[in-house]
Parts: structure tokens; sequence; C-alpha cells
């Protein structure tokens, strides 16, 4: 697990593990990012982890650029065997074509039929690789490779909060209403904002489900994260 | 107490030092533009220094106040009681009824008003700072708008003292950020040289530079990474943007540097049209 450090101004670090965005890179931030939580406040103030690599933004009075890197390398060497609880986060989403803004280009660019372009989109499980861009959005990887499509020309001036989008080999969901130029191929009811706690963490699994119009309008069918492994 | 918005002014929004804990998710930090008059106004009344305040944008607007109250106005801004000008950067006394114009000055972009006591207002993530994006935090997660009611309950008053060094400097500071390194070195080096104008299109997520001067990194993109405001981005047009208060956490351009903390309210209050320029430092 090898990383480069490199100095981000006066109070942070960015560890990096190089540029390739898969499982094993994501795995290394997850681990470190999880053993300086975990290593807690003791000089920490605050953690953003992404793809490939890790901020780490400390109190310059009780750590050093170089203590972080000394840390870093240790909680790595540490504890190589623990296993970190695993979560699966499900998340309801209607494909009607009232909410599937796109699911005529989608449909011709596909070449696939819509019941199977919404089985390919809802049967698989994703892993959520960072969260970042606006509250409530997350960056998932695995969108099954028939159903990859560009984004539009020219992109919406509005997308409506909740739009469950496609771009290239990305999916996602819309937290709130914003320009966009993703392929709507449907909408979740669920609020993604939370006040207080992320419904979500780094390096959770997710899938979606599909929900009726019916759930949609009720709004009968929340998200739900179980423990998928013993720790 | 009550404070009632007969004018809203341009964009005024409730604000305090921001929220760190949910950088992890994708929360911004939020929170005042300049950090240091949040602090002196929330002093000089008697206030903790991170209550909440109200945060101007250029011109303040009207308030009408329903008991008396003590506020601090920080600043480069002008202020009127009942259409007399009262004193900025200082503590002031106003009475029931008294009617309260904010305006902008020369200078300066930001100004805080100050009122003792506890602004009423929502919190997201542990801050009551407003975050106009998601329409969370604040007063009901937007700017002010005019027949606003703002409610302050009375809260604890502490002892005032201060100390207001208004030091503005001719430079910038800047510190390294991860990408520097693979910047050219004319690159390094332009940065330092060239004057840069804070460009019309600059609100509390980013800021904008006009000058296309610079060369960029050969890729020109890197994948997305966290992301802290101060820090100095350079897409391939080669014109900077800086990260401020509400910006992204992630952020998928190299970054050249990023703003002294000391040094990011002086740079925030940068007008549209004003040069700046920027000083390499290491510490």
């Amino acid at each position: 697990m090898k990383f480069e450090a490199k100095p981000y101004g006066l109070d942070a670090v960015l560890i990096s593990f190089g540029s390739d965005i898969n499982l094993n890179t994501h795995a290394c931030v997850k681990r470190l990012y999880h053993a300086l939580r975990i290593y807690g406040k003791k000089g920490i103030r605050a953690l953003i982890p992404s793809y490939c690599a890790l901020t780490v933004m400390f109190e310059p009075t009780k750590l050093s650029y170089n203590d972080i890197v000394d840390l870093s390398e240790d909680l790595l060497c540490q504890n190589k065997e623990r296993k970190e609880p695993q979560y699966k986060v499900k998340i309801p989403v209607c494909y009607d074509k009232s909410f599937a803004l796109d699911w005529i280009e989608i449909k011709d660019y596909t070449g696939l039929s819509w019941e199977e372009i919404i089985g390919f989109h809802y049967s698989k499980e994703y892993v959520v690789y960072m969260l970042g861009f606006v509250p409530g959005f997350f960056y998932l990887g695995g969108l099954n490779p028939k159903i990859h499509i560009p984004r539009k020309i020219s992109p919406r001036l509005k997308v409506p909060k909740g739009a469950v989008g496609l771009a290239d080999d990305q999916t996602g969901i819309y937290p709130v209403e914003s320009p966009g130029g993703w392929q709507v191929i449907g909408s979740s009811p669920v609020e993604l904002i939370t006040n207080r706690r992320a419904f979500i963490e780094m390096g959770d699994y997710l899938e979606f489900f599909p929900i009726s119009q019916k759930e949609h309008f009720l709004c009968s069918k929340q998200i739900q994260r179980i423990l998928v492994n013993e720790t | 107490m009550k404070l009632e918005v007969l004018h809203p002014g341009f964009n005024t929004t409730v604000q305090d030092s921001g929220r760190i804990n949910g950088l992890a998710y994708g929360v911004p930090r939020g929170g005042a533009m300049d950090v240091k008059l949040m602090y002196l106004a929330n002093k000089l009344v008697g206030n903790s220094m991170t209550n909440s305040v109200l945060e101007c944008t250029m011109k303040g607007g009207k308030y009408r106040f329903d008991e008396d109250s003590i506020i601090a106005f920080t600043g480069f801004g002008i202020a009127e009681v009942n259409s007399r000008q009262m004193k900025v950067n200082s503590r002031v006394y106003v009475s029931k009824n008294d009617i309260l114009t904010l305006s902008s000055g020369i200078e300066g972009r930001y100004n805080y008003l100050a009122i003792q006591g506890k602004i009423e207002a929502d919190e997201f993530w542990g801050s009551y700072s407003t975050y106009e994006l998601v329409k969370k935090g604040g007063f009901k997660g937007r700017k002010l708008e005019k027949g606003d009611v703002i409610s302050i309950s009375k809260g604890f008053q502490n002892d005032f003292s201060f100390e207001f060094k208004n030091q503005i400097g001719q430079y910038i500071r800047v510190l390294k950020a991860p990408e520097f390194d693979q910047f050219p070195k004319s690159d390094r080096e332009l940065f330092a040289q060239q004057d840069f104008t804070v460009s019309t299109y600059s609100n509390r997520m980013g800021y904008r530079l006009n000058e296309s001067v610079l060369k960029g990194t050969r890729s020109g993109n890197i994948v997305s990474s966290g992301c802290i405001p101060g820090t100095i981005q350079v897409p391939s047009s080669g014109a900077p943007i800086v990260l401020m208060a509400d910006s992204p956490t992630t952020g998928g351009y190299p970054r050249i540097g990023v703003i002294h903390p000391d040094d990011f309210g002086f740079f925030a209050q940068k007008m549209p049209g004003e040069i700046v320029r920027f000083k390499w430092c290491t510490y």
C-alpha cells in the first residue's frame, strides 16, 4: 500500500494511492480513512475520501505534515487483517416513463427494450466510490456497459430533484434541482440531503430497487442500510 | 426580540463559522467569507465569537428593531441609524423602532452585522450558516427577503474587548497545493508576478480570475479529490478559479496553490474588477 503524500497548504495533506479508479485503490483509501477516523480527534480536523486519495485536514498546533505521513504509514501497516463492517444501501427508484425524461434517447442509443434497460440498471450491486459535488450525491462504480450512454449534447437547465441519471460509465441521483447533462432514466422519491448524519458512506454497496408510480407518489418506500458481513 | 426586514439588500444571509463534520459527505464548509470580521462583530456586542451574524454582500439592506438592542457592523461599509451615520467596527446601542440602513463602502465586498443575543436559525450539519445551493441552514435556507421577521433570543452576554487589526497587505499569500510540482516552472513564477482581476463570475462558491495566462499541467485534469476552501484550481483555459466557503468538497482540476488561511478573508473582500497579486510563502 504505497502512497504519495503532498502538502496542501498549512493544515492539510493529500495522501494519494495513484490515479487509477479501481477497487484496489479504493480499498486503500477506505482503509486509511477508517483508520484515521478511529485514531480520532487528536489533532485531525476533517477527512475527505475520494476515488484514489484522502485529503487530511489537521490542527497545525498539534500535528505536522510529517506526523500525518508517519501516522498514515503506521496505520496502514497495523492490523492488516482488520475487516471493516460492510453495509449495503438500497434506494427506491421509479422507472415509469413519466419520470424517465430521456427514455426515448436511451432506448435508441442502446437498442434495448425498456425492460432490459431498467433491469440492467437495478439488478446490479454498485460500489460507492465517493461522496461529493453536493450533499447527498454519490459516485458509483460498476454500471453495466450495455447501458453506457454519453451525456446530453446540450445540458438541461433544470434537472428535477431525485432524477436518476446515466452518463458514460456513471449513474447517480440529483439530490437537488440543478442544471445537468445526464440522461434521466427514472426518479427516486427519497430525501438524500440529511441534516445531521449521512445515510451512506464511501465504500458501501448500493442497489436500486424498482417501485411503482403509486409508491413513488406516496413515498412509501424508504432507503435501507443493512450490515452484510460479520466483523 | 424581532428584526423586521424592510429591504433585504443585495444578498444578505445568516452565517457563522461553518461546518466541518460533513466534508466527507459532500457538505461544504460554508460559513462567513471573512471570518475575522464575523468574530469582531460578535466580540463587540458580547456574543460568543462563533454566534450567527448577518453577512451582507455589498448593499446590506434596511431593518427595524422592535426592542432596544446592542449591535455592531463590521467591515468597510456604511451604516445609518434613522438616517444618521453610525460608527462601524464599534459597539452601537439602538432603540425600539429604530431603522438601520446598511450599505457598502468604497472597498470590500462582505460586511457583518452582529446583534447581541442569538439569531433563531435552522441548523444543518452543526452550523447555522445558510447554504443556498440546497436551501438549508440559516434563515429558511435562503437569503433574506423583504418582509422577513428574524427572531433574536437574548443570550448570555460576555464582556467585550477586542483588537481590530485591519492588516491589509499588498499581496495574498499562497502555499503549495498537491499538484504544484506538475505545473511548469514558468507557471509557478508567472503566478506570483501577474496582476489578476477578480471576475464578475464570483460568488460564495468560487471566484474566477480573468487572466488566461497559465499553461497548466500536461493533462489538465486530475481524478477528483477532496478540496479545501482557498484552493486555486487551474482548468485548461489557464484562468485560475479560487474555491470559496461554499465550494464543492471535491474537484477535478489541478491545484497550483492554496490561499494562506489568514489571508482568505482579505481575498474574499475583493470586488469584481479588483486586481489581486499573489506571493508564494511556506508558512
